[in-house]
């Protein structure tokens, strides 16, 4: 699984740099993948979900969201396609989009759309040799 | 019986200083050379206070729950462009 950090989503979320506390929940999803097994969401893009992850860290609660793409079947021959998952958001729990990340919440839903378009032109402009993202 | 006593022994206290205080104004004392920074308090119902030092361990990160999120239905154009630009990336 690749977990991936847009530039432009570095800057708004994590004030330009992937902190050592950020790096330790991306690890942490990782050591335990199948945390998003079994969640589905209706009517929603082939491969695609939204997961919206619990974190406690030393400092305080953490709210992330993630846009997964998840591995189509393998089929002989078929190239492979790595299991994504794009940072969105990453926020405290007093944060008025990290308290409620529902659609409820008319702030998270205009933030939303703005953090996808923004991690949507950082991987569409990246080239092979000049990434606009990191990847964990 | 011999484990007993081994434990008896490995378990013994001693009596270092024993010695009078007056809690302040708002009920506090001072322990006179305490060697633990942290302590957990037992109070019994005698007025007795029971203290055992403890050594603070730095919570690491847990995740405690993932969630799906329903989005908007006017994100899934965007939802679908993202997950097309993802299959482009190169492996590895």
């Amino acid at each position: 699984m690749d977990i991936i950090v847009p530039f432009s989503i570095r800057k708004r979320e994590l004030s330009g740099t992937v902190s050592d506390e950020a790096k330790k929940i991306f690890e942490k999803i990782k050591e335990r993948p199948e945390l998003a097994i079994g969640i589905a969401a209706k009517g929603l893009p082939d491969r695609t979900t939204l997961h919206k992850v619990y974190a406690t860290t030393p400092d305080g609660a953490r709210r992330l969201l993630f846009f997964c793409r998840h591995m189509p079947p393998r089929l002989a021959g078929s190239p492979q396609v790595a299991e994504r998952w794009v940072l969105v958001f990453y926020r405290g729990k007093g944060d008025p989009v990290g308290d409620n990340m529902s659609h409820k919440n008319s702030a998270f839903e205009s933030q939303l759309e703005r953090n996808m378009t923004r991690a949507l032109s950082d991987i569409s402009a990246s080239t092979p040799e000049r990434h606009l993202y990191e990847i964990f | 019986m011999t484990l007993d006593r081994k434990r008896r022994r490995s378990t013994a206290v001693t009596v270092l200083d024993a010695y009078d205080v007056v809690a302040d104004s708002k009920r506090r004392i001072s322990l006179r050379q305490a060697k633990a920074k942290y302590f957990h308090v037992l109070a019994l119902s005698n007025g007795s206070y029971l203290l055992e030092p403890r050594v603070l361990v730095p919570m690491s990160v847990r995740i405690d729950k993932v969630e799906a999120v329903k989005p908007p239905k006017r994100l899934r154009p965007l939802m679908h462009r993202l997950g097309q630009a993802l299959d482009r990336l190169p492996v590895g």
